[in-house]
């Protein structure tokens, strides 16, 4: 094997050739942005755990499908933004009592600074979660691959078929709706720890 | 701050702007206000917590379960859900057009008891009492026609396939040979010879297409779905379903095709996704995949 790292397009013709080590390595080093994808269309960890486990798999039967025509990664994201969606829609189905975070238990009893931080770090999460539950899917999804996925307007209109142009309204008009949702508070950094969070 | 300003603080913090563009933005300082503004909101937004190990090995690990390493395109059909749309076999169609013969020959029947007898090909003479109006209008020799027509394609079709190495000429008729009933559909077939005709097997019958049903029409309501989602069935049965939609829905279904959907007054351009397995239609939003409606097929 090569000692230097093969780039997306080489290890995707290794592994539509049959290398499973090539898939694996492909795998892997899409996943943690995938997941972020994930996270921040289906909103909770363990759907995001789902909706990414199941992009994962998607890119494995699909590989095939994949044709070299757009970037790698744009297919990618393209499909863990649909399997995010459709995470979505499944939750959306199902009966939710209340917004949680299944990842971060939190014990306010713990009144220390390093506690505090994460709490309001906890906080933080929630309410940008929130903000980002209150937009239509297609804006979230415009906004969260910009963002998130850091493709550009063009890589975007590609993966959602939706003109350039949309692409850039749906990015703009998300933000400003989850500024909006969010107040009009300091970056996280300065904003002063005890800001109750602001639900959409 | 205006829209255009917005707009262009945006572009800056995407890198979308022109060099000209940068340069004005850059100088404006409402716009790098607010490009400050939605980097911190940016900022946010990639701060998603990040995966656990186990989360990220047991995807891996379950993407990897769907892998064949004898090549990736092996790796196609779907294990979990029985997804993948296969044409109806022959014997379904079968059924199908031995069901619109014995109408055809009923109708033949009750017209013949009803009025005149015999005659050269033309024994279905009175229609006025008919109960199709469709079939009232057409000359009775040419539904007779029609019939004889569609069994020697339904012999020929048979013979062809219970015996491939028969004469293909063997009906004698120059219309069967190019119905393309098996054709197509068996060369789709091939990666699955499994029948599903079972499928359909002691469920009722599949919503029914009405006569004056327009497929440039936009689809109303869920039942206008369900008939859009089985005149497509009919015209895969036809062999005469255009190319499918190009799309990445994904999801237990296949997309058909596209229409218009209205839902609460918008117009919405949708895709046609249908399982005619588990019997349902939906409408899918192009730009989302989100499932708009959904119509039963059976």
């Amino acid at each position: 094997m090569n000692s230097r790292e093969r780039t997306d397009d080489e290890l995707v013709a290794a592994a539509q050739g049959g290398d499973a080590t090539a898939m694996d390595e492909l795998l892997r080093r899409h996943y943690d942005r995938v997941h972020a994808v994930c996270r921040r269309i289906a909103g909770g960890s363990r759907d995001a755990d789902d909706a990414a486990q199941e992009a994962m798999i998607r890119v494995v039967r699909h590989l095939d499908r994949f044709d070299g025509r757009s970037a790698f990664t744009t297919w990618v994201y393209r499909i863990a933004t649909n399997a995010a969606l459709d995470e979505l829609r499944k939750r959306k189905r199902r009966p939710q009592l209340h917004i949680v975070d299944d990842e971060d238990h939190v014990r306010p009893e713990l009144a220390d600074e390093v506690a505090h931080r994460r709490i309001d770090a906890v906080a933080d999460r929630i309410t940008i979660d929130a903000a980002l539950a209150g937009l239509p899917d297609e804006f979230r999804a415009a906004v969260v691959m910009r963002d998130v996925g850091d493709l550009d307007y063009a890589e975007i209109a590609a993966a959602l078929d939706v003109p350039v142009g949309t692409v850039k309204s749906r990015i703009a008009r998300g933000r400003r709706m989850l500024v909006e949702a969010l107040g009009n508070r300091e970056p996280p950094s300065r904003r002063p720890t005890d800001d109750p969070p602001d639900d959409p | 701050m205006n829209d255009e300003q917005y707009f262009r603080a945006n572009a800056f913090l995407d890198g979308e702007l022109t060099h000209e563009e940068h340069r004005i933005a850059a100088a404006d300082p409402v716009v790098m206000a607010e490009v400050e503004r939605l980097r911190a909101l940016r900022d946010e937004l990639r701060d998603a917590p990040p995966p656990t190990a186990r989360a990220r090995d047991a995807a891996i690990a379950a993407a990897m379960a769907e892998f064949t390493p004898a090549g990736a395109s092996e790796t196609t059909p779907e294990v979990a859900p029985p997804v993948p749309f296969r044409p109806r076999p022959a014997a379904a169609k079968y059924l199908a057009v031995a069901a619109a013969l014995i109408a055809v020959a009923g109708l033949g029947i009750v017209v013949s008891q009803t009025d005149f007898g015999g005659g050269d090909d033309d024994d279905a003479a009175s229609v006025a009492d008919a109960p199709l109006s469709e079939a009232a209008a057409r000359p009775d020799d040419e539904m007779e026609e029609t019939a004889e027509r569609t069994l020697e394609a339904l012999d020929d079709e048979m013979m062809a396939e219970s015996a491939p190495a028969a004469d293909a000429d063997a009906s004698g008729t120059d219309v069967a040979g190019d119905v393309p009933i098996g054709g197509a559909a068996d060369e789709e077939d091939a990666e699955g010879d499994a029948p599903d005709f079972g499928a359909d097997a002691g469920r009722s019958e599949r919503v029914v297409v009405p006569a004056d049903f327009d497929p440039d029409d936009p689809i109303l309501n869920e039942i206008s779905l369900a008939i859009y989602g089985s005149y497509l069935l009919d015209q895969i049965e036809l062999g005469e379903l255009g190319p499918t939609p190009e799309t990445v829905c994904v999801g237990n279904f296949d997309i058909l095709d596209t229409a218009t959907y209205v839902l609460d007054g918008d117009e919405r351009d949708v895709y046609i996704a249908v399982n005619d397995v588990e019997g349902f239609v939906l409408a899918l939003d192009v730009d989302t995949c989100v499932e708009l409606a959904m119509g039963a097929l059976f």
